[in-house]
């Protein structure tokens, strides 16, 4: 890729994540030139045609941008363009018959979300598409907390929201837990099924970045329902999809354990099994360190040796931690050992478990974890969303 | 008119995510653009890129600059078979330069400004220790290097953070109850209930007023890591930078790049396993070819 090619990517990528934004018409068609299939990026030319008061071209560009999510299996943004699409200008009922035909075609993949609308007839979805509202929500907004009433149902079209709610009671063993879970594209929250009940919201959600989202409050989907009584058996559907994990998502499991890193140095004393042989000394350096434990990367001068036999020994560790002058020390067990390549040297990794340890030097682990648990919970929600395969 | 070199420094808090390699692949790219290089060694407890170049045993390191043996960095460059590439070993012996002392580590970080290079990448230590950090701090273009693994995206946020909290500690050194602030809200369990930059800074507001906390939001601003995923193997792996822009925006109110990716590359582990000079791949490797797209992106 030239440079310059290089350099228009980076700008259209910039401008669909925010970061960059184009005020003018002609500039924006320039950009368009060498990116003209890109329907987040023809959405986002839509806006901007919206906001200058061109709404025939802007209708038509949001009408572009439904046929590439479309084409390219998004569900939510196709719908939420389409919306956009009618509040300039209406579609025939050709054009609603393509639509209603493409979103049919998309592989729903399990999704709940995408279950709801694609096995809606074509008067249903577009009678629910009707009362769909299109929201923007700004990261750091509170958009819910718990005893507020429920509402409405919120699809999420883009950008992440976190849920955290709380599980168990004081009374309960290990009392109240804390769940955190990250809301992103094709995920859904409000709890308005069954509609005789009068629901109220047990979580706080919050938007982290920017949402868009689409929304249908209760009052309009009964109505629909009234009409439309499959539309009360999707919902009814849909609404299972989070009781059937206790009221909350599948998708999404937190880390119980805290664990930081604290890459100090080490000493393992390793108790021999028979008494009159003397205990083995090894250093090394921890790679990191949990309440429950520490991966330790022995010194090289040791990974050769009988390793195997050290699993399940029992070992006294010592670490040294700059501001605690006897360093902390604990008894524990070694759990596992691996021998790996450390950036061109093969070395030993071990897994320590602590048995016993001060309650001081349990305090002082805790307070000096470098990422707090709203980090970290955050850090493993959205490694469950974007990363793991 | 020689300008100042442009420095690059290579973190990410986790020993064995490939940062010394990315370093090296960064290094050599650079110079095969015809651009006057220098890779440095500053994995002051582990220094090893000499043996990625293919020297086993460095005639020069950072600890003969150190000891006054020889009076510039620039002295201590080593010549590579890489054209325009030239290399400055860190100190192999890991009990004498693994804890240097404020004034060597200083001395280090005056130094590199005068080297005749148009491009310094510094390859730096595993872990957040502050020798670590005024590395990375001082650096124009700041490059996080991570693997797709929680624990390795845990520990290079962690890099970033501590980053951040090193350089808030610095800007308010002259303050002390500013310091006794910012040193509280690095303590993630903090009594004052401190949990995100933004937080802090309402704090800082509340007790300094609102010019000390624009001043330092500014200057904390400038912090923008460059993240790269290493050893992708599939191409959802690649969005663990954008773990790191997401966790960072909310929490600490900077705004990191998520650059992209390099191909896990089996052809270059075993070439770093055999201790052979990594530039010997070049043609071969799709993680050299990786790299040369991130090297576009940042020059």
């Amino acid at each position: 890729m030239n440079g310059q090619s290089e350099n228009q990517v980076n700008v259209v990528k910039s401008i669909i994540e925010g970061s960059t934004t184009i005020e003018s018409i002609d500039e924006f068609k320039n950009i368009l030139q060498t990116a003209h299939d890109d329907p987040a990026l023809l959405r986002i030319y839509a806006d901007l045609l919206v906001q200058k008061g061109v709404y025939e071209d802007a209708a038509n560009m949001y009408r572009e941008a439904v046929e590439h999510f479309v084409a390219s299996g998004m569900m939510l943004p196709a719908i939420f363009c389409k919306i956009q699409e009618w509040s300039n200008i209406r579609s025939s009922d050709r054009e609603c018959r393509a639509i209603y035909s493409g979103l049919r075609d998309i592989e729903t993949d399990e999704i709940a979300v995408y279950n709801f609308f694609a096995r809606m007839t074509y008067s249903e979805l577009f009678a629910v598409m009707g009362e769909l509202e299109p929201i923007h929500v700004q990261a750091g907004v509170l958009v819910k907390k718990p005893e507020d009433p429920e509402k409405d149902i919120c699809f999420v079209v883009s950008g992440v929201l976190s849920e955290t709610t709380y599980q168990g009671s004081e009374e309960e063993e290990g009392g109240v837990k804390k769940v955190t879970e990250n809301l992103t594209e094709n995920h859904f929250l409000g709890d308005i099924y069954p509609f005789e009940e009068e629901r109220s919201a047990s979580s706080v959600v919050e938007a982290i970045t920017d949402v868009e989202a689409l929304t249908i409050s209760k009052a309009d989907l009964v109505r629909v329902c009234r009409k439309y009584p499959n539309v009360e058996f999707l919902t009814m559907e849909l609404s299972d999809t989070r009781s059937a994990s206790g009221g909350r998502r599948t998708y999404q499991q937190i880390r119980a354990s805290t664990r930081y890193q604290l890459q100090t140095k080490v000493t393992l004393k390793i108790f021999p099994d028979e008494e009159g042989t003397s205990a083995l000394v090894l250093n090394g350096f921890t790679e990191d360190i949990s309440l429950g434990g520490s991966c330790i990367r022995l010194g090289e001068k040791y990974w050769t040796g009988s390793l195997t036999e050290m699993v399940g020994k029992d070992v006294k560790i010592l670490i040294t931690v700059p501001k605690v002058s006897a360093g902390i020390d604990a008894m524990g067990k070694i759990a596992w050992k691996r021998e790996v390549s450390y950036e061109g040297r093969k070395t030993v990794l071990i897994g320590v478990q602590f048995k016993e340890m001060t309650k001081d030097n349990f305090e002082f682990l805790k307070r000096h974890s470098y990422v707090g648990d709203g980090e970290q919970d955050m850090i493993y929600s959205l490694w469950e969303s974007y990363v793991k395969s | 008119m020689e300008t100042a070199p442009q420095i690059w420094a290579v973190g990410g808090g986790k020993g064995g995510v490939g940062k010394s390699t990315v370093s090296t692949l960064l290094a050599f790219w650079l110079a095969r653009m015809g651009n006057d290089t220098i890779l440095m060694d500053v994995d002051l407890g582990g220094a090893n890129i000499h043996t990625f170049m293919g020297i086993k045993s460095p005639p020069r390191t950072l600890n003969d600059f150190i000891a006054k043996r020889y009076d510039s960095l620039e002295d201590i460059s080593i010549e590579t078979e890489v054209e325009n590439l030239r290399i400055i070993c860190g100190a192999c012996d890991i009990l004498t330069l693994a804890n240097p002392h404020v004034a060597q580590k200083a001395k280090i970080i005056q130094n590199l400004p005068k080297l005749k290079a148009k491009y310094i990448v510094l390859d730096l230590g595993a872990g957040t220790s502050f020798n670590v950090l005024d590395f990375f701090l001082v650096a124009h273009r700041k490059i996080i290097v991570l693997t797709p693994q929680p624990i390795s995206i845990q520990n290079a946020y962690a890099f970033v953070r501590n980053a951040v909290y090193r350089r808030l500690s610095r800007l308010s050194s002259q303050r002390p109850y500013l310091q006794a602030l910012v040193r509280t809200a690095m303590d993630t369990n903090n009594e004052l209930r401190v949990k995100t930059i933004r937080d802090l800074y309402q704090v800082i507001e509340d007790s300094q007023g609102k010019d000390v906390m624009n001043d330092l939001e500014y200057e904390i601003d400038k912090i923008r890591p460059q993240v790269i995923t290493n050893m992708i193997t599939n191409p959802k792996d690649k969005n663990a930078g954008r773990v790191i822009q997401l966790v960072a925006e909310k929490y600490l109110m900077i705004h990191p790049t998520n650059l992209g990716g390099v191909v896990f590359d089996r052809q270059l582990n075993n070439v770093i396993t055999e201790m052979t000079p990594l530039t010997t791949l070049v043609k071969s490797s799709e993680a050299f070819a990786s790299v040369y797209d991130l090297v576009m992106k940042l020059i």
